[in-house]
């Protein structure tokens, strides 16, 4: 079953695409949930959210760019619109305590994508969602300011102060794992 | 550094696939079947086909000539008798007409109706139905009454012989013209009949009957202008109380995009069952003859469904207890006593019906075939919806039991629905017929309003009894 096949048949509303369009697309978008909530439970209501939004929406859906990021981009939506907007400047404000450790590279290519996610999911919300934002979607920070309701200089400084805060907290992994290593 | 992390990490979770219970996933997504109001009003039109069907047999059933309602007469005299006797006969389309026999009274058009003779003598060589007939239901030949029977669809009349009592007929009624154009003669004694012709009945009856040796002179009989049975009077108004069982569908659906849709959806599916709605109301009914029908009253439904729910907590209380028994070598034991936990599990169940009950102001328009005690009525109309009252309760996602009147998500004013269906009576007495149907209600409007959390809506399939009473 091609793409465009699923797309047509759910937008003819037939069950049997849509259950193909959700069995085939659903463990990379939990990926994206996993990276927007706290925990994968709210990941998996995000994910639960988008793909209702999903099935409402894709009669008006033009394939005028890749599927997948359309969707990408409804499971991001469906997950932003779940966070509190006053929390992203809150959080701004807590941010001097962070110190501004080097984590050697090696160390970087020993994590796995799920030591990853879980290190991400630790970061607050406005940090977490500045990164993957800016990181791993590529929107600018004009576009993420527009889409958290803040301004293009916060977004700014909680790219960096995420960077930092998930710096500290991996070489705080590395050490614990030397301590167990070691004994 | 900054861009090493940022590699690495997009490198890990660009294209990272997640495990993920997909098909849990899609069980809890997948989407309610559309709504099909297509499929009601294919429904409908089957139902109406299947009407009209019925209607249309039922009328050919009960109109097996042709629809000019032509019949044709046959007139036949016979020599030697006399055709103003007993004897002669008329036939009728299950009516009947008049003759000049005197002493003998026979219905016309199911009543009887006779003529007076006319001042014209009837001899025995020039025997003339007079040229006016009377409309009256009484007649007499030469003071005397005269009838013939009719039968249906042949009209015949017999002239055995000359006749034996010389009448003379006239009008009785002075409106009772029968428009004798061409006054019956009858022949001379021992004239043949040769002849016995066709008459058309509508508009006009006519009958000719020529005998042997003489000019044919018979009458024109226009039996539009005949006198007509005096039929039992049927009001056009009539009264009809119905009941109605439907089996109920509920969409249950979020207003706009809402992550409360699944959860409060799943809530409540899962400690409510639909059941069943009920539904009376009596009208008051206008039936033209042409078979054309509106009615319209004051009904009332309720729609039903099952609440129950059941929920199990465990609580921990602190309370003072022996918390360790210290057993030593000389076999001595020390009772440690402290706060202990106490567990209480607590099961609450709550079982209830949940009503939806509603005024309503039906509307109907429909088509009645009827043939005899049969008839097929094919309805559809509006049901104006005055005030909605709901009793029961519901679940909230946050497992909370809510009484449905405390909330202000129902509207309870002024609605509307569909209605069709197509009823099969049987009249059990001129006045009174019973009818048993099939019923669909199709609801365009939410029950709930914009501001609910979800859009609640009813559908209803179902069957229909009926009496129906023909006013006076």
């Amino acid at each position: 079953m091609t793409e465009s096949e699923i797309i047509r048949g759910c937008q003819r509303g037939k069950a049997k695409y849509q259950k193909e369009l959700v069995l085939r697309y659903s463990p990379q978008l939990m990926t994206v949930a996993r990276r927007y909530c706290r925990d994968d439970h709210a990941a998996r209501d995000v994910l639960q959210e988008a793909f209702i939004k999903v099935f409402r929406a894709i009669d008006r859906y033009e394939p005028t760019g890749a599927f997948p990021a359309w969707l990408r981009r409804i499971v991001i939506n469906a997950a932003l619109q779940t966070k509190d907007k006053a929390s992203y400047q809150r959080e701004q404000t807590n941010l001097d305590a962070v110190a501004h450790p080097l984590v050697a590279p090696n160390v970087l290519s020993q994590m796995g994508a799920e030591e990853l996610i879980a290190l991400i999911q630790q970061l607050p919300d406005g940090f977490r969602d500045v990164f993957n934002l800016y990181v791993l979607e590529g929107y600018s920070h004009d576009e993420i300011a527009d889409m958290l309701g803040i301004a293009p200089g916060t977004s700014r400084s909680q790219l960096v102060r995420a960077r930092q805060k998930l710096q500290a907290m991996i070489l705080q992994r590395e050490k614990e794992c030397y301590v167990k290593r070691v004994g | 550094m900054s861009n090493e992390l940022d590699k690495h990490i997009n490198a890990k979770l660009g294209k990272y696939e997640s495990a993920v219970d997909a098909e849990a996933l899609w069980q809890a997504v997948r989407p309610p079947r559309r709504r099909r109001p297509f499929g009601l009003v294919l429904l409908l039109a089957a139902l109406l086909v299947a009407g009209a069907g019925s209607g249309w047999w039922l009328r050919k059933q009960a109109n097996p000539v042709s629809a000019s309602g032509t019949l044709e007469q046959a007139v036949s005299f016979e020599p030697g008798t006399d055709n103003t006797s007993s004897s002669a006969t008329q036939t009728l389309a299950h009516k009947t007409s008049s003759a000049a026999a005197p002493n003998s009274v026979v219905p016309i058009l199911d009543v009887p109706v006779s003529t007076q003779a006319d001042k014209a003598p009837v001899t025995n060589e020039d025997k003339r139905i007079p040229s006016s007939f009377s409309t009256s239901n009484t007649a007499s030949a030469n003071s005397a009454e005269q009838t013939f029977p009719a039968h249906a669809s042949t009209f015949s009349k017999e002239a055995e012989g000359l006749p034996t009592t010389p009448g003379v007929a006239e009008a009785a009624h002075p409106d009772g013209v029968v428009s004798t154009e061409m006054p019956p003669v009858i022949a001379a004694p021992n004239s043949k009949l040769l002849h016995t012709s066709t008459v058309t009945l509508l508009p006009n009856l006519e009958f000719l009957a020529v005998g042997q040796g003489v000019q044919p002179q018979l009458p024109n009989l226009v039996v539009a202008e005949m006198p007509s049975a005096p039929k039992q009077k049927m009001s056009p108004w009539f009264v009809q109380a119905d009941a109605y069982y439907y089996k109920l569908s509920r969409d249950l659906t979020a207003p706009n995009d809402s992550v409360n849709l699944s959860r409060w959806a799943a809530a409540r599916r899962g400690t409510e069952t639909v059941l069943e709605a009920t539904a009376a109301e009596i009208t008051l009914g206008y039936h033209h003859k042409k078979g054309w029908q509106v009615r319209a009253g004051l009904g009332f439904t309720q729609l039903n469904t099952a609440f129950a729910y059941t929920a199990t907590t465990t609580e921990v209380d602190s309370i003072e207890g022996l918390q360790m028994l210290v057993f030593y070598p000389d076999n001595s034991v020390d009772s440690i006593y402290g706060s202990v936990a106490r567990y209480q599990t607590t099961t609450y169940r709550k079982r209830t019906y949940n009503s939806i009950r509603q005024w309503e102001l039906p509307v109907m328009g429909g088509y009645r075939f009827t043939q005899g005690k049969l008839n097929v009525l094919l309805e559809a109309g509006i049901r104006l919806q005055l005030q909605r009252k709901l009793e029961g309760d519901l679940l909230t996602p946050a497992e909370e039991i809510l009484d449905w009147s405390t909330t202000n998500w129902y509207r309870t004013g002024f609605g509307y629905s569909l209605q069709g269906g197509v009823q099969l009576g049987y009249s059990v007495s001129p006045r009174v017929s019973l009818s048993l149907g099939a019923s669909v209600r199709y609801a365009p409007q939410n029950y709930t309003r914009s501001t609910a959390p979800f859009a609640e809506r009813y559908q209803m399939l179902g069957a229909q009894l009926g009496v129906q009473y023909r006013l006076r």
